[in-house]
C-alpha cells in the first residue's frame, strides 16, 4: 500500500488528477462504499416502508417498493388520528425548535465573542461552567427545571419548551472558539483606535464574518430541539400544545403498530403509518443538513488546532 | 487574572465593560437553566424524607437506599459495558473513515460525508424503531447476513445478553457520520505545507495519515471522546423503548438514567430519582474537567 | 420530595439558596390530603382517553349535550409519570381517566399517587351489582377505587378443524393438556399449543394457577412465593413442553409466530377473551380464515374446584380526588363502563354483565369463529382467579427479565424463579409493602 502510493507527486495530493488505479485506492474505495451502502440501507427501507401495507412489510421483499396510493393511504391514518392533530404537532416543533434557536443564535454569538475579545473578570470560570453544562445529562436537570418553570407558572406553555431549550452552552463555545481564531485582529484594533465604538466593531466587523459560525449554531441547535423529547414531555400535559416526537411517542405507545400486545385496539396505526411518522421527523433534519454543510465541513473547532 | 487587568491600560479595560453587556443575557440562562436547576438536584440528593415521620432531613440517605437498590449495580454495569463497547469502535471508525476520506479529495468525498452523517439524522425515539427493525430478521434488508450469524427470530437477537451490543451498533451508526464530518473539517485545516513536505520526504499515504494528520488532531479526539462519553452515560430512550417494544428484552431499569426515572415516577421517590441525576452529573462533570486540566483547553490569542 | 413538607424544606433551603431558588420552591404546593371540594355539577369535566376508547366519550358527549367536557387522548405509558407532575404543580389533574392497566387501580389509590376517589357512594348499588366479580380487582382496601371497562379473563382457543382433522380431544384439566403437547410433539412436530415466550405466561398460567406474585394480604402487605406448589406446578407443566417445542418460546405477537400461524401450525393457545378479535383476526397479525378458530373452558388443576382463568389486562375508570364535579366525573365513568349503546359495539368484552350479553348478541353473528365463543367467555368471566390482586408494583417486569429472558435464550422457566423473587420482594418493598 505504502509502496503504491509513494508515485503521487507531493504537488497533486489534493487532485486526483492521476488515474492510475492501484490495490491501496481500490481498497479505499470498496471501504468507503461499503459504509456507505451500510448506511443508505437503513434509510432506504424507511423510505419505502411507508408504500406497503403492514402485512407486506412482514411478506415481501425488504426492500421492495409497494406502491403511492399505500403512502395516501398511511398519511390519511395518520391524518385521521385525533382529527388532524399531527398538523399541530408539526406547527408547535416549528414554533418551538425556531424560537429556542433564535434565542440560542443571539445569546451565543454575542457571549462567544465577549469570550473571545474581552477580559473580563471570571471568563475562565464561565468557560468551564460552560463546558461543564455542555456535558451535563440534560435529562438529569429536567425535573428541577420543571419545578422551576411551575413556579412562574409557565408549564404547558411554548416557553416551558423554548426557554430551556435556548440555552445553548454548545453554541456558546462554538462561537468563543470561532472568534478567538478567525478575527482579523489588527483591523479591529486600527478600528478602535479611529474611535469605533466596541457595538459598532460587533456589528461591521465580527457579525458578517461570522456567517459560518451561525451556520454551524443553527444547525446542531436546530436538531437538539427538533428531537427533543424529554424536556416537552414533562413540561407539556396537553395533547395540543406536545411537538412531533412526544406526540408521536403517544400514538405509538397508544397503538399496536408496535406494540400489538396491547390489545384491543382498533386504530387504523400499523407499522407503515409509523415508519412515515419516522420519515416526517427525519426530514427537516436532512434538509437543514444539506443547507448548513458547507460550514459543518470547515472543521468545527477550526484554529483550536493550529499551533 | 486580576492583577493582569490591574496592569492594562485604562482604555483597554475601558473597551472591555461591553463584555459584560454581551454576555448578560447568556449568564442569565447559564443562571436559570443551568446552575439553578442543578445546584437543586444536589440539594434534593440530600434531602430524606421519611414517610413514618412525614418529615424530612438532611443526610445521605437517598445514596445508601440508592446503592442499596437491586437495580442499581446491573444498571451501572450495563452502562459501564455499553461504553467500553461503543467508544473504542467509535473512536477508531471515525478516525479510520475520517482519514480515508481526507486521503484524495474529490466530488466523491463531499458525497460520502453527506451519506455517512445521514443515519444521524434519524435520532431518539425514531431511530430505535428504525434499527429495531433493522435487527429483525423477518423485516430485516440484513436479514441474509444476521441469518449467516444463526439469527433467525427476533427472539435470538434480542436477549438480554445481546443488548449492550446492539445498542452499540446503533449509537456508532447514528453518532459516526457527525463526528466524521467534524474529524474532516479538522484534518482540512492542517496546512498544506506540512504535507507537501512529508509527501516529498517520501513519506506515503498510510504514514501521512497516522504520523502527521493525526497529531494535529488529537484535541478534537479527545473532544470526541469526553462528549460521546458524556453522551453515553445517559443512555435512556433506546432501552426504554425497546423493552416497551418487545416486552422481554432489557427491562424498564435497563440504564441508570431508566432508573433514575423508575424511580421518580414509579415509586414517587424524587430523592432517589435526584440522587440518580448526580451519580450521573459527577460522572459527566468528572470527565469535563480532565478534559479542560490535561489540554490547553481555553487558549485564546488574548492569553499568549 | 413527599408533598406536604415544602414549608420545611424552605426553612432549611434559604439560607442555602438564591432568591430565585426560593421561588420555585415556595410554589411547591402542598397536594397531599385536600380538602375535599364541593361537587359542583357546572365545572367542565376533563376526560383522559386512550385512543381506542375515545369514540365512547364522544358518544357520551352527544348523548348528554348539556354536561361540558374536554376529551383528549393520552400516552398511556405516561400516565403515573403525569399524575406525579401534576400532584407537583397542584394542577392539571384530569377529572376521570380511562387506564389500560389493572394495577393502575392500586398505584392511584396510594399514598404514593394519591389520585383515586372512591366510587362506592358514588356509583349506585344496583349498578355496582351488575358488576358481579369483575370489580373485585378495582377493589382496593375495602374501596371501589375504579369502574372496570372490559375483563381479559382467559380461555383455551383452539383450531377447531385442525383438532377435528387430527383427532384430538379437547383438554378439560392441565394433565390432559399435557398429554395432548406430547402427542402433538411427536406426531405433527412444529406445531404448537400454547406459547411461553412474553409476559403472557404470568397471566395465562401463573396468574390463573393463583401462584402467590401479587397476593395482597391486607393495606400495604403482600404476600409472594415463587416456591409455592402453585407455581411449581407451572413450571412443571410448562418447561417439557417448552423442550418438546409443543409449546413455542416465542411470544403470541412475535412475527415468527404469525408465520407459524400462517403455516397452521397454531394447534391450540391459551390466552385472553381479546386474542379471538386481537391476535387471530387481524390481517396484519396471524389472519386466520373464517370458522377455524373457537374457545373452549379454561382447564382445571388437579384436585381444584374451579378452572380459575388469568387476566390479561382489562381497562379501569377512575375518578379524580381532586375533581370539582364528582358526580358528573363518576357519572361518565358509569355510562362508559356499563351503557349498551357503547359497550356493546365496544372491541372487548364487557365487564358489565348486561352489557356483555348485548355485546355477545351482536357478536353471535360472527362468521370469524367456528363456533360463537361467548357462552365460554361468559362462563370464564366470573373464574378470573381471586388470589392475585393489583399491586402498586408492576410485575410485568420483573417476570420478562427472569422467566422469560430465561425461555427465549433456550432454558427453563424454573430457572428464572428465584431471580423472580428477589426482584419482586425488592420492588414490592421499595413501593412501601411489607412481604410476608
Amino acid at each position: 500500500m505504502t509502496t503504491a502510493s509513494a508515485e503521487h507527486a507531493a504537488g497533486r495530493r489534493r487532485r486526483s488528477r492521476s488515474k492510475r488505479w492501484t490495490l491501496g485506492r481500490t481498497l479505499r474505495c470498496v471501504i468507503l462504499l461499503g459504509f456507505a451502502v451500510y448506511c443508505l440501507i437503513p434509510l432506504l427501507w424507511l423510505l419505502l416502508a411507508p408504500t406497503k401495507t403492514d402485512a407486506q412489510l412482514v411478506g415481501d421483499h425488504p426492500l421492495s417498493f409497494g406502491s403511492l396510493d399505500q403512502v395516501a393511504t398511511a398519511w390519511h391514518h395518520l391524518i385521521a388520528y385525533d382529527s388532524g392533530v399531527i398538523y399541530q404537532w408539526l406547527v408547535n416543533s416549528v414554533l418551538y425548535s425556531a424560537g429556542s434557536l433564535v434565542i440560542t443564535l443571539a445569546t451565543s454569538v454575542l457571549a462567544g465573542y465577549a469570550l473571545a475579545t474581552t477580559r473580563v473578570r471570571g471568563r475562565r470560570l464561565i468557560l468551564v461552567l460552560t463546558l461543564i453544562a455542555m456535558i451535563v445529562p440534560p435529562t438529569a436537570l429536567v425535573l428541577p427545571l420543571f419545578l422551576e418553570i411551575n413556579a412562574v407558572h409557565l408549564t404547558n406553555t411554548a416557553m416551558s419548551v423554548i426557554l430551556p431549550g435556548a440555552f445553548y452552552p454548545f453554541g456558546v463555545y462554538l462561537a468563543f472558539i470561532y472568534f478567538s481564531t478567525s478575527l482579523p485582529r489588527e483591523l479591529m484594533e486600527s478600528a478602535r483606535l479611529d474611535g469605533a465604538t466596541e457595538i459598532r466593531l460587533f456589528w461591521s466587523i465580527a457579525l458578517p464574518l461570522a456567517k459560518p459560525l451561525v451556520g454551524l449554531i443553527a444547525f446542531f441547535g436546530f436538531v437538539a430541539n427538533w428531537n427533543n423529547y424529554f424536556l416537552p414531555y414533562v413540561m407539556l400535559s396537553e395533547q395540543e400544545m406536545f411537538n412531533l416526537p412526544v406526540g408521536l411517542g403517544a400514538v405509538i405507545s397508544g397503538t399496536p403498530a408496535l406494540n400489538p400486545a396491547i390489545g384491543g385496539s382498533q386504530l387504523p396505526i400499523t407499522r407503515p403509518e409509523v415508519a412515515l411518522a419516522g420519515v416526517i421527523v427525519v426530514l427537516p433534519i436532512a434538509v437543514i443538513f444539506l443547507l448548513c454543510q458547507r460550514y459543518l465541513v470547515r472543521g468545527i473547532l477550526a484554529g483550536s488546532v493550529k499551533s | 487574572m486580576v492583577n493582569r487587568l490591574a496592569a492594562l491600560a485604562p482604555r483597554r479595560r475601558r473597551s472591555d465593560a461591553h463584555g459584560w453587556w454581551f454576555l448578560a443575557p447568556y449568564l442569565v440562562l447559564l443562571l436559570v437553566f443551568g446552575l439553578l436547576p442543578t445546584g437543586y438536584a444536589i440539594y434534593d440528593s440530600f434531602v430524606v424524607d421519611s414517610a413514618a415521620t412525614a418529615g424530612s432531613s438532611l443526610g445521605t440517605g437517598n445514596y445508601q437506599n440508592v446503592f442499596a437498590d437491586f437495580r442499581f449495580l446491573p444498571a451501572l454495569a450495563h452502562v459501564g459495558m455499553f461504553l467500553l463497547l461503543w467508544l473504542p469502535p467509535m473512536v477508531i471508525g471515525v478516525l479510520f473513515f475520517a482519514l480515508l476520506l481526507h486521503d484524495r479529495v474529490s466530488r466523491v468525498t463531499g458525497a460520502m460525508r453527506l451519506i455517512f452523517f445521514l443515519p444521524g439524522a434519524v435520532t431518539g425515539s425514531a431511530s430505535v424503531l428504525l434499527w429495531y427493525c433493522m435487527l429483525q430478521p423477518s423485516l430485516s434488508p440484513f436479514a441474509p447476513m444476521l441469518k449467516a450469524m444463526g439469527l433467525t427470530s427476533d427472539a435470538e437477537v434480542f436477549q438480554d445478553g445481546n443488548l449492550t451490543l446492539i445498542f452499540a451498533i446503533m449509537a456508532f451508526t447514528t453518532g459516526v457520520g457527525q463526528w466524521i464530518v467534524i474529524m474532516y473539517g479538522a484534518l482540512q485545516n492542517i496546512s498544506d505545507e506540512v504535507l507537501e513536505a512529508a509527501a516529498l520526504d517520501g513519506c506515503g499515504p498510510v504514514r501521512r495519515a497516522l504520523l502527521i494528520k493525526l497529531p494535529m488532531v488529537t484535541k478534537y479526539v479527545l473532544y470526541m471522546v469526553i462528549l460521546s462519553f458524556a453522551a453515553g452515560v445517559q443512555i435512556f430512550v433506546e432501552p426504554q423503548l425497546i423493552y416497551q417494544i418487545t416486552r422481554s428484552a432489557g427491562s424498564p431499569w435497563w440504564s441508570l438514567n431508566q432508573f433514575g426515572y423508575a424511580l421518580a415516577f414509579q415509586s414517587g421517590d424524587f430523592g432517589g430519582a435526584a440522587t440518580v441525576s448526580v451519580i450521573l452529573l459527577a460522572i459527566s462533570t468528572l470527565a469535563a474537567l480532565l478534559l479542560i486540566f490535561r489540554t490547553d483547553f481555553f487558549s485564546t490569542e488574548m492569553d499568549r | 420530595m413527599i408533598p406536604g413538607i415544602a414549608s420545611r424544606r424552605w426553612r432549611v433551603l434559604a439560607p442555602a439558596f438564591l432568591a430565585s431558588a426560593a421561588m420555585v420552591l415556595s410554589a411547591c404546593t402542598p397536594s397531599g390530603g385536600s380538602a375535599t371540594p364541593q361537587s359542583d355539577p357546572d365545572r367542565p369535566l376533563l376526560v383522559w382517553s386512550d385512543s381506542t376508547r375515545q369514540p365512547g366519550f364522544e358518544q357520551f358527549k352527544k348523548a348528554h349535550p348539556n354536561v361540558k367536557m374536554k376529551i383528549e387522548t393520552y400516552d398511556t405509558s405516561a400516565l403515573l409519570t403525569k399524575i406525579q407532575l401534576f400532584n407537583r404543580t397542584g394542577k392539571g389533574h384530569p377529572d376521570v381517566i380511562f387506564s389500560p392497566l389493572p394495577t393502575h387501580a392500586a398505584s392511584l389509590s396510594s399514598k404514593l399517587f394519591d389520585f383515586a376517589e372512591p366510587l362506592d357512594h358514588l356509583v349506585p348499588a344496583s349498578v355496582q351489582q351488575g358488576f358481579g366479580s369483575a370489580n373485585d380487582t378495582c377493589k382496593i382496601d375495602g374501596k371501589l377505587v375504579c369502574l372496570k371497562n372490559d375483563l381479559a379473563q382467559s380461555v383455551l382457543w383452539y383450531n377447531k378443524p385442525l383438532m377435528d382433522r387430527w383427532g384430538y380431544e379437547i383438554p378439560t384439566t392441565w394433565q390432559e393438556y399435557a398429554d395432548l403437547g406430547r402427542r402433538v410433539a411427536k406426531d405433527h412436530p412444529g406445531t404448537i399449543i400454547g406459547s411461553a415466550g412474553g409476559q403472557f405466561v404470568y397471566y395465562d398460567f401463573l396468574y390463573s394457577s393463583g401462584c402467590p406474585l401479587q397476593t395482597v394480604t391486607g393495606p400495604g402487605a403482600v404476600h409472594i412465593n415463587t416456591k409455592d406448589p402453585k407455581c411449581t406446578r407451572v413450571t412443571k407443566l410448562l418447561d417439557p413442553l417448552i423442550k418438546s417445542g409443543a409449546v413455542s418460546r416465542h411470544g403470541p405477537f412475535d412475527p415468527e409466530m404469525i408465520k407459524l400461524s400462517k403455516k397452521g401450525k397454531v394447534l391450540m393457545m391459551p390466552g385472553a377473551s381479546w386474542y379471538g378479535d386481537f391476535l387471530f383476526k387481524p390481517a396484519a397479525s396471524f389472519a386466520t380464515p373464517n370458522g377455524k378458530i373457537a374457545a373452549a373452558p379454561y382447564p382445571k388443576w388437579q384436585g381444584e374446584s374451579k378452572n380459575y382463568s388469568g387476566a390479561t389486562g382489562g381497562g379501569i375508570y377512575v375518578v379524580s380526588k381532586r375533581s370539582a364535579n364528582k358526580k358528573g366525573a363518576a357519572a361518565v365513568a358509569q355510562w362508559m363502563a356499563t351503557a349498551n349503546k357503547y359497550q356493546a359495539n365496544a372491541p372487548t368484552y364487557p365487564a358489565y354483565g348486561p352489557a356483555a350479553k348485548a355485546w355477545g348478541a351482536k357478536h353471535a353473528s360472527d362468521t370469524f369463529y367456528a363456533t360463537d365463543p361467548f357462552p365460554v367467555l361468559q362462563k370464564q368471566a366470573n373464574l378470573i382467579n381471586p388470589a392475585e390482586k393489583p399491586t402498586v408494583y408492576e410485575v410485568d417486569a420483573a417476570i420478562t427479565s427472569t422467566l422469560v429472558a430465561k425461555v427465549r435464550a433456550g432454558g427453563k422457566l424454573a430457572d428464572g424463579m428465584a431471580d423472580l423473587q428477589t426482584q419482586l420482594i425488592q420492588l414490592a418493598q421499595s413501593t412501601g409493602y411489607t412481604v410476608n
